[in-house]
């Protein structure tokens, strides 16, 4: 067998640039059922006006492209997300490390965490919304819901840190920082993308949620919530849609950042 | 020569080691023989300085550090194979150095291929042998091995003690081999330290009369070396008033 080739679990003999093609088909077929499961649900319901099909929605999503308008909501709802996603993955990262490795100061955190994690997204966003202006409200609310998530995740890597690696670096005499950067660092990396997978995803909803309160000028969140107002249902599916397709895209990012890491893929 | 002189460590109120003493002669390889559960991993972290000593004293530790071979690989799994040792052998040459050392002793475990492999691309017999051109290609005169070849297939295990013994004999490194496998201690020990069960003390101490060169598996010196370290833990046990119920086990 050439190196150019491989078993297809099928059993047949398969290219290996087959592969991305036939991922891409797999990833294709699961839009196509979810599209499916929506036009069935619309045929149901029966009322283009309650439930609009699929078609409908992108007609007018493709409508909405065109206009400025459209992008500045698009980008600042990205940059709010993205802000709090990073304040809260950064802020989680050390928190969660530091948690981890001293235990008083884990005693101490673990009662936040379970507190963050209980208290309601509205109640956050209702009390953002009087103690900062208009535009911050969805950052804090992303933070506050994020950053237990990150920690937690950063925690328990922490804690689960093989023992036996870090006490093969001290028989061979690393530094503390050779094993931080060599051994510790390096363990952390799947904690840190199940975070960072969670986290981003996570943090896209609580965004447009808090916008849909809080209605800043320029905001997806805004977008769907005068759609409503107006009975515009397409319009609140096709908001809807190009929040779903910012999210996955931030997703596959990030699946492209995990391929930096080779050991991660499977064998 | 290192001396182990009164060891004691005890887990609570578990006393593991109780005035043991031994000595381990330079370029040689010593075994230990004991039953699991009798401190024999615990003895080898006392050495290392992993574990703190309770009571008894150890000396004549060589200049350079200790290599120690686990009982898994411990490889890092993020590195590849040439990674890995490249990482313990860092604080002690220059990178022309490192490559040339990873280079050779790769080769001799029959590696040199796979040195751009990550840990989860080699067979677990590869893996373990990749460890024990870490521990060789790292500069210390002191090698401690914790049961390395325990969880390997005959075949492979034999592979891989011929592998140990080449690198051995390259250097001839103090070395300190902890077993409950008789077999491994025929073969590979020069000097063989049989230990009781906890609280351990040492049950005798031989030393192995077939020549290196000569000791090949079932081999007729290697079998009645077998024979007499069975017998002598039998002995053991039974003066522990543990039931012998095998009609082997007994000498009548």
């Amino acid at each position: 067998m050439s190196p150019e080739t491989a078993f297809s679990p099928g059993g047949g003999l398969i290219s290996r640039w087959h592969r991305p093609a036939r991922r891409f088909l797999s990833f294709l077929s699961g839009v196509l059922f979810i599209l499916l499961i929506w036009k069935a649900a619309a045929l149901m319901v029966g009322s283009s006006f309650l439930m609009p099909p699929p078609e409908t929605a992108f007609r007018r999503l493709f409508e909405m492209v065109p206009e400025p308008g459209f992008w500045r909501a698009l980008g600042a709802t990205a940059l709010r997300s993205l802000y709090g996603f990073f304040i809260s993955f950064f802020s989680g990262v050390l928190v969660g490390a530091a948690a981890g490795l001293f235990s008083p100061f884990r005693r101490m955190v673990k009662p936040l965490l379970s507190v963050l994690r209980a208290v309601p997204v509205m109640s956050v966003i209702l009390l953002g919304m009087l103690w900062f202006v208009t535009d911050l409200v969805p950052v804090f609310v992303t933070f506050l819901m994020v950053f237990p998530l990150v920690c937690a995740n950063v925690l328990e890597g922490v804690m689960q840190i093989d023992q036996r690696l870090l006490e093969m670096g001290r028989v061979y005499r690393l530094d503390a920082s050779q094993r931080l950067v060599h051994i510790v660092l390096p363990s952390l990396v799947p904690f840190l993308f199940a975070a960072a997978n969670a986290g981003i995803g996570m943090a896209w909803k609580v965004t447009i949620a808090a916008e849909v309160l809080c209605q800043p000028r320029h905001a997806v969140g805004t977008g769907i919530q005068y759609a409503q107002l107006n009975l515009e249902i397409p319009e609140v599916m096709a908001w809807t849609a190009a929040a779903v397709i910012l999210s996955g895209l931030s997703e596959a990012l990030l699946g492209l950042a995990e391929k930096l890491f080779p050991w991660r893929r499977k064998p | 020569m290192i001396r182990l002189e009164k060891l004691c460590h005890t887990y609570g109120d578990f006393k593991v080691l109780e005035d043991l003493s031994f000595d381990l002669p330079r370029e040689s390889i010593t075994c230990l023989l004991g039953p699991s559960g009798c401190g024999k991993t615990t003895l080898l972290h006392l050495m290392a300085g992993t574990l703190l000593l309770q009571g008894g004293r150890i000396t004549g530790f060589p200049p350079g550090g200790i290599s120690y071979l686990f009982q898994e690989p411990r490889l890092l799994p993020w590195k590849t194979l040439k990674k890995n040792m490249d990482l313990v052998l860092k604080n002690s040459f220059a990178r022309e150095e490192r490559e040339r050392i990873i280079g050779e002793t790769l080769s001799l475990v029959e590696l040199a291929a796979f040195g751009s492999y990550y840990p989860h691309q080699l067979s677990g017999g590869m893996r373990q042998r990749g460890a024990l051109a870490r521990a060789f290609a790292f500069p210390a005169e002191l090698l401690l091995m914790d049961e390395p070849f325990q969880a390997l297939d005959p075949a492979l295990k034999l592979g891989l003690m011929e592998d140990f013994r080449r690198l051995w004999e390259r250097d001839r490194r103090t070395t300190l081999l902890v077993t409950h496998n008789i077999q491994e201690a025929t073969l590979l020990g020069d000097h063989i330290l049989v230990l009781s069960r906890p609280p351990t003390r040492l049950i005798t101490a031989l030393e192995n009369p077939v020549d290196p060169g000569d000791r090949q598996p079932f081999g007729e010196g290697v079998l009645a070396l077998e024979r007499q370290l069975y017998l002598t833990l039998m002995e053991g046990r039974r003066e522990e008033d543990q039931p012998c119920i095998f009609p082997w086990s007994s000498r009548e």
